[in-house]
């Protein structure tokens, strides 16, 4: 009899970080993301922020799209520092100095200096680089360290640079009216649309003074972000950074990305009400109408149901948690990033009697093949090929950032649809009208 | 290294992984973090190097737990996975930067683990140093490749080559190893045993030996040619054919090495048709020269090899003169052609206003020159298919001039 493939993985109740999450198979294929990539990715999305990378010919080579280049559309640089054998061993300060004081006198407004698998490994202080140089120079200084052996996935480069980049923001007099949407994408293609949550519109139609913090934002929005009345969180990337403005600025934060269920969105929705002292009501009827009415659905035909989440789904855990409300048994969640709230979503799934085995998927064609003789009566996730005797709902990275009721139809409609038909179904147009 | 405003010269660890990924037969894994093989991977695509073409790439992933301990049961593990998986004859180990950094030694894990695989070969490619250009790497893993594989066998009863030296690294690898062959094919009737290593298998490597004569297209090849003239008898011929005199030339240097002259049916068949294909632009950029000589200059940089080449067509059989000659090798260097570092060649580039200008994609794109006239790496497209025309040979003379009659209707 051949051995469980899923015997050594730890369950969700154990993992504390993506530090004890294992690979389902050993052997990556091919290769991995790696966070500085995504640090350059925001970073060259967001007006004003120069960068510096540091690190080996390697990282410094591949940080580079192909379309990329020195210098950005608004004179932004995007140097690179590449380290000789010497600075392997005895570090790059000087090297790393010289290059910012190079930087500033080009005319960097804020550099974020972004650290690499050997700089991390070798200890270099860019904290003390800080330190010593910013009093010379007219540039902001922050930095992030991505060494991609302590930093497993894209979506840490995500958040750590979301915090990186509030270093750079100062007090501000509190504007009422006024909310900063954090919305953070890792990949996001430059040129295409953002795809805000429905709640966005519905307050600029209130007349709430809105700044986004997305592809697109200015190096200015986030120095003016801290007078904002309230922080909206509308992916789990940007938590952090609404955590922090909340210590260090005291700018409260709605969490709309982990408000999974009606009751949920309900009360998120009734917290902006508050703080910001407008009236939603009318505004997601029909929406709501269509997640109660899918939620009453997936109460009576979801129960005992079972899943697999494999990669590129958003807040698995948190996702996991939502189904679970309507009794669907996750049998194995592939968890790219343990966020700092799935240990709650994680506590409550095993109250409810569910504790599955986490993993990373980490070659995804051959990995499928093993989730398939879980038999799972449906997955989510991404699969190159259609598997047979696998039903998928693909495309979860819709999902990415879109928050509300709207998430809710989305999501369930999805389920339905995948389990009806075998096929993921049409996208949902979130500006259209509600669907049928 | 320091300061690097456009991507820096490749690292040796990525010369040695740009050469053995085409191999088929064969599989890749990397020790340590995983965004190298991905982007290295990535990058390969873009070349042409599809996957399922050559070596599937695999990496393990290094954590903190394993860098403080030292743990290699991540790489046994993924060993085990893929000789299980894919069956491979052969792997190539190759450390990335931290496991080199903490000084694993992948000759000692090689060895450790050879027991358990005995229908697998492991190779522990080059000791990925940081003091070595990707131009080394590539020196590197070429040697240790056919030291490691190369077997013993009989010569081939018809004369056979190789080519050695043509990777992905290098600007249009594909169209230009074409050209070689249909070369050889139509001067010698000869057919290759082993192009090294954009185009070949495990077995192809095993039987490198049987030919009769390599054909050495970079330097970077001239180790691994030397330890199999010195272990097969395999005579070498080394340079890069580039114009119509210059190619007609390095055939007839084959020639000589094999015993054998080339076919004059096929050199003058040849010839005759590039010298009808180029007359009239041929004329255009004489005259052109003749009254605006500042116009005809040809400034170029690139692979050592590469940019002699094209220079001697242009200066010794086209109307063209030399310009800025630059290559973009340390190691490689001279008084004919220097390195340059990006400080060098950046106001090169920046000033060009008249005449040719041949350079990386990313250069001649970043400064809003003519992309057409690229001849070196980083470059800015996908090359998904090899039947781009050569800039090597008969046809890659008539490419060349195509692309400079081009770049003069361009620029007036």
């Amino acid at each position: 009899m051949a051995a469980d493939p899923f015997r050594h993985l730890n369950r969700l109740s154990a993992v504390r970080s993506d530090k004890n999450i294992k690979f389902l198979t050993p052997a990556v294929y091919s290769g991995g993301w790696c966070p500085m990539r995504v640090v350059c990715n925001i970073c060259e999305e967001i007006e004003g922020i120069s960068y510096l990378m540091v690190g080996m010919p390697e990282c410094t080579t591949h940080s580079r799209p192909i379309n990329s280049g020195p210098t950005g559309p608004n004179g932004e640089l995007r140097w690179l520092y590449v380290l000789d054998e010497k600075e392997v061993i005895f570090g790059c300060r000087k090297g790393v100095m010289d290059a910012l004081r190079q930087m500033d006198a080009a005319g960097a407004r804020a550099i974020m200096m972004i650290a690499t698998c050997v700089t991390d490994l070798i200890g270099e202080d860019f904290d003390s680089i800080i330190e010593e140089i910013q009093p010379e120079l007219n540039a902001r200084l922050s930095y992030v360290t991505m060494g991609q052996f302590k930093n497993f996935g894209s979506p840490i480069g995500t958040w750590k640079t979301a915090e990186a980049i509030g270093a750079y923001m100062q007090p501000r007099e509190r504007i009422e009216k006024s909310a900063n949407i954090l919305f953070m994408e890792p990949w996001h293609t430059p040129g295409t649309r953002i795809e805000y949550p429905l709640i966005v519109g519905a307050l600029e139609r209130r007349g709430i003074a809105l700044r986004s913090f997305a592809a697109g934002a200015t190096l200015d929005d986030f120095l003016a972000a801290p007078s904002a009345a309230l922080n909206l969180v509308t992916t789990a990337y940007t938590q952090p950074l609404a955590a922090q403005m909340q210590k260090r600025f005291g700018v409260p934060y709605v969490p709309l990305h982990s408000a999974f269920s009606v009751e949920e969105v309900d009360r998120a929705y009734a917290m902006i009400e508050e703080e910001l002292g407008v009236d939603l009501s009318g505004e997601f009827d029909a929406w709501r109408d269509k997640a109660v009415e899918l939620e009453e659905r997936a109460h009576r035909e979801l129960p005992g149901l079972r899943y697999a989440l494999m990669t590129y789904v958003d807040m698995p855990v948190a996702l996991a948690k939502y189904l679970s409300e309507f009794g669907m048994e996750p049998l194995l969640l592939d968890v790219q990033d343990f966020h700092r709230e799935d240990a709650l979503y994680a506590r409550v799934l095993k109250e409810r009697g569910f504790d599955p085995p986490v993993c990373h998927i980490m070659y995804r064609d051959r990995d499928v093949l093993l989730i398939r003789d879980l038999k799972p009566d449906i997955c989510f996730g991404y699969i190159s090929e259609p598997v047979e005797g696998l039903k998928v709902a693909e495309e979860m990275g819709d999902f990415f950032g879109i928050t509300g009721y709207e998430r809710i139809v989305g999501i369930l409609s999805r389920i339905f649809t995948v389990l009806e038909t075998g096929k993921t179904g049409e996208r949902l147009d979130i500006y259209g009208p509600v669907p049928v | 290294m320091g300061l690097y405003r456009f991507k820096p010269m490749p690292s040796g660890r990525m010369g040695i992984f740009w050469t053995v990924a085409p191999i088929r037969e064969a599989a890749v894994v990397e020790f340590g973090c995983m965004g190298h093989n991905l982007y290295s991977g990535s990058l390969l695509r873009q070349g042409g190097i599809y996957e399922g073409y050559g070596a599937p790439l695999y990496t393990t992933y290094i954590d903190e737990t394993d860098i403080a301990m030292g743990q290699t049961y991540r790489l046994e593990a993924t060993l085990r996975r893929v000789v299980d998986t894919d069956r491979p004859k052969v792997v190539f180990l190759q450390p990335s930067a931290v496991p080199e950094v903490i000084g694993m030694d992948m000759y000692a894990i090689a060895n450790l683990l050879a027991d358990e695989f005995p229908e697998t070969k492991l190779v522990p490619l080059g000791h990925g140093s940081f003091a070595i250009s990707q131009h080394k790497g590539v020196e590197e893993a070429l040697l240790a490749i056919v030291k490691a594989l190369a077997e013993d066998v009989p010569k081939t009863q018809a004369p056979t080559y190789n080519v050695l030296g043509t990777c992905p690294d290098l600007f249009n690898f594909g169209a230009d190893l074409l050209e070689i062959e249909r070369m050889m094919r139509g001067a010698f009737g000869m057919e290759a045993v082993c192009r090294l290593s954009s185009d070949c298998s495990i077995s192809d490597l095993r039987r490198i030996g049987s030919s009769h004569i390599n054909l050495v297209i970079r330097r970077e090849a001239i180790p691994a040619a030397e330890y199999l003239r010195k272990r097969f008898g395999t005579p070498y011929v080394y340079g890069r054919p580039y114009g119509i005199r210059g190619t007609g030339d390095w055939l007839r240097q084959v020639g000589e090495t094999l015993g054998a002259a080339p076919s004059a049916e096929f050199i003058a068949a040849e010839e005759r048709l590039l010298y009808g294909q180029i007359d009239s632009p041929y004329r255009t950029l004489d005259s052109n020269a003749w009254s605006y000589p500042e116009e005809a200059v040809l400034t170029i940089g690139g692979h050592y090899d590469v940019v002699k080449g094209i220079r001697d067509f242009a200066v010794n059989e086209m109307p063209l003169k030399r310009g800025t000659c630059w290559c973009d090798c340390p190691e490689m260097g001279d008084g004919d052609i220097p390195y340059f570092p990006e400080e060098k060649w950046i106001p090169v580039v920046e000033s060009h206003r008249k005449g040719y200008l041949m350079f990386s994609g990313e250069a001649l794109r970043w400064f809003g020159k003519n992309t057409d006239l690229m001849i070196a790496n980083p470059d800015v497209k996908w090359r998904l298919h090899p039947y781009d025309p050569p800039l090597v040979g008969y046809r890659g003379a008539v490419q060349l001039v195509n692309l400079w009659v081009n770049e003069y209707t361009r620029a007036h």
